[in-house]
């Protein structure tokens, strides 16, 4: 960390136009964890936008970019995440109090199911889908009901759903000392509709099971 | 003249899935009551309310009316609990139904006795049973005013001082009098809106306007009317008549009550409820000849809009009722859809929190302690953070293998039996690159029925180029993934 990094956490007590600038942008988008902002812009991360997480730590990326909503008082709405381990994503921010999980017993048909997450997403700030069981058309209804709500979707594992932002993660390096200690990735943003790309290196999970920049060298 | 009023209290409602409360209980038991009342109040907890006065004549006495209904609805659903219960006002007759339950019999109370009965009772009943806010009730109770003969005792005019038209209401609940009347015409608002099918439909819709989604669909902007015209006057509807009428003047009315207020989605709903009823399960002779033509919504009972307004920062939030609308809507989609909130539970296993039903948790309630890990209560043998992020459902067997292809197992002093080389998953052979542990956990060792022993092993194994994290566990020499790191 650099003297201009360092001086930029100094707390002063005085409200710049620059961060009074940023506080107002923030109203725009959702929050988003420190580790991770350099994939969204300075608005944060953007509203009522169908999020794809890929790759071997999907869950864990979407549980680290829901934490602060859900921190912020929003709800969010967990649809076939039953397995989800609780107290990992309570370590990587979650705040539980504001997680609502939906499961759909065998014999929920299709159209239910996509009734159901066109119902959630009416109610929740955002809503995290694993392997969700829509059609290419249902999915597009959902998505139309979460938008004209302002709801972001975040879609873990196979789906039919047309997709605004995919984020993909990377794992470059697993790190053991007596226990599992970190794990290194790479976490690439690609933005479909303005072909905007941006990638972080972060530990996901680090050693207390949060996220967390990876300090240079 | 003392009102005398019939509770029928069914406890399990709220536990029943919603196609047996709309169909069954609203088919079958508004079909009883029917025959006994022209004047049946249905309440959102289960309660249906009517005159006694009336149907007690007809019946020869209210002991024999009680019984009547009570062996009607036992008749009826003979394998669900309810109770019935008489008195002089409708808290009175709640109470008194909530005792039949656990009776098994009717209960009637005696004429003019309601202060006496009352006075024994907690206030806690004022909110329980009245609809009389939690604060207020909270407030008698640091008071030093337990009873509601205590807070009867303080007289109408300190009550009506210290809390205005809430002080009144609660007098007269806790004196055996009446804040609702049954009348279906008399309102302390006069809000109300009538739509006239006939002039919007033309005869090729005529059909379809015995359809009762069709209609409650083209009653929409009606009811947001309703709504928003309450809300205008600052008042919000706590109980509500719906008339509907057809062509060659049939018609059903019908007083629903709801004490959190009505919203545009619950007025819908009643709609729905009391048209499916009338239009589709009523016999050949009760059944409509015509279609719809007139449905009128009349506000009965309003109060002060501001009693549920939306703290800034406090308890009831905005979001939070939205919420709770879409997942109301969501478990009338299918009863197959659990809707589940965590809670924390401790313990050892990997997984540390259980799901409890959304219905039986408070979501305006602050919950952080309910759900929140604490760190300060981590129980010995624990597997440490970073924690697996996925838990397996149905735990997955595996061989894990040492350098030489020779199972590996956790010995006695609890360490391993060897290096862990390799991992067999469903035929695929994975190599471990890295691995961890093992946690050992003896648990209930001084009990040789339920003694338990078992390890957990932290793994980083790959194949294919593909590297994955697993945690394992081993218990009597077999090995299974618990968690994976995704």
């Amino acid at each position: 960390m650099d003297v201009c990094d360092l001086l930029a956490r100094v707390p002063t007590g005085v409200t710049t136009a620059d961060l009074l600038l940023r506080r107002l942008q923030d109203r725009e988008g959702h929050r988003v964890l420190p580790a991770l902002e350099g994939l969204f812009p300075p608005s944060g991360m953007e509203r009522a936008l169908v999020y794809e997480c890929q790759g071997h730590a999907a869950m864990s990326i979407a549980c680290a970019l829901i934490g602060p909503i859900t921190h912020d008082h929003g709800w969010v709405g967990c649809v076939g995440a039953r397995t989800i381990n609780l107290q990992a994503a309570a370590d990587l921010g979650v705040a539980l109090q504001r997680i609502v999980l939906l499961d759909c017993g065998s014999s929920v048909s299709t159209e239910q199911y996509t009734q159901m997450l066109g119902t959630l997403v009416e109610g929740c700030e955002a809503v995290v889908v694993n392997a969700p069981q829509c059609t290419a058309a249902g999915g597009r209804s959902v998505v139309l009901r979460a938008k004209r709500n302002g709801t972001s979707m975040f879609l873990v594992g196979k789906h039919r759903f047309s997709v605004d932002v995919v984020i993909s993660t990377h794992v470059t390096d697993w790190v053991f000392t007596d226990r599992l200690h970190s794990r290194l990735l790479t976490v690439s943003l690609h933005d479909q509709r303005t072909h905007r790309k941006a990638s972080v290196q972060v530990s996901l999970p680090d050693a207390s099971g949060a996220v967390s920049v990876i300090p240079r060298g | 003249m003392l009102s005398r009023v019939v509770v029928v209290f069914f406890p399990q409602w709220n536990l029943l899935p919603y196609d047996v409360r709309s169909e069954q209980l609203l088919t079958s038991a508004v079909s009883a009551f029917d025959d006994i009342t022209s004047l049946c109040e249905l309440d959102e907890s289960g309660v249906f309310l009517f005159p006694a006065r009336g149907p007690a004549r007809y019946f020869g006495g209210e002991n024999a009316m009680a019984q009547h209904v009570y062996a009607t609805m036992k008749q009826i659903f003979p394998a669900d609990e309810c109770g019935v219960g008489i008195g002089d006002s409708r808290c009175l007759a709640r109470v008194a139904a909530m005792h039949s339950v656990t009776t098994r019999a009717p209960v009637v109370t005696a004429h003019g006795r309601a202060p006496a009965l009352l006075s024994s009772l907690s206030v806690s009943v004022l909110n329980e049973l009245c609809s009389i806010d939690a604060e207020v009730v909270s407030l008698f109770q640091r008071l030093g005013l337990h009873t509601m003969g205590h807070v009867a005792a303080l007289g109408e005019a300190a009550l009506v001082d210290r809390f205005g038209s809430v002080g009144r209401d609660v007098f007269s609940i806790a004196t055996g009098g009446e804040v609702e009347t049954f009348s279906p015409t008399t309102s302390n608002v006069s809000v109300s809106v009538a739509c006239d099918f006939d002039d919007a439909t033309d005869h090729a819709l005529s059909e379809a306007m015995n359809d009762s989604s069709i209609v409650v669909t083209m009653m929409h902007s009606y009811i947001a009317d309703f709504t928003e015209t309450l809300a205008q006057h600052g008042m919000q509807c706590l109980r509500l008549r719906i008339l509907c009428e057809t062509e060659n003047t049939e018609s059903t009315e019908r007083v629903w009550s709801d004490s959190r207020g009505f919203t545009e989605f619950s007025i819908r709903e009643r709609l729905s409820w009391q048209l499916n009823h009338w239009l589709k399960t009523t016999s050949d002779d009760e059944r409509p000849t015509s279609f719809v033509t007139r449905i009128v919504l009349v506000a009965l009972h309003c109060r002060a809009l501001s009693s549920e307004q939306y703290s800034l920062w406090g308890i009831r939030s905005e979001n939070t009722e939205r919420l709770l609308r879409s997942l109301s809507r969501v478990s009338f989609l299918h009863k197959d859809i659990s809707i589940t909130v965590p809670r924390w539970r401790g313990g050892r296993d990997v997984s540390t929190h259980e799901h409890v039903a959304v219905s039986l948790v408070d979501l305006h309630a602050d919950r952080s302690v309910d759900v929140m890990p604490r760190r300060d209560a981590e129980w010995n043998g624990v597997v440490p953070a970073p924690r697996p992020i996925m838990m397996v459902n149905k735990e997955e067997s595996v061989d894990v293998f040492d350098a030489s292809l020779q199972p590996v197992f956790v010995t006695g002093r609890h360490e391993l039996s060897g290096a862990p080389a390799r991992i067999v998953h469903q035929g695929v052979s994975w190599k471990i690159l890295m691995c961890a542990g093992p946690w050992p956990i003896e648990e209930r060792w001084w009990d040789p029925h339920r003694w338990r022993r078992h390890a957990r092993l932290q793994v980083v194994a790959s194949h294919n180029d593909v590297s994955t994290a697993w945690l394992l566990s081993t218990e009597s020499r077999q090995w299974k993934i618990v968690g994976i790191y995704h």
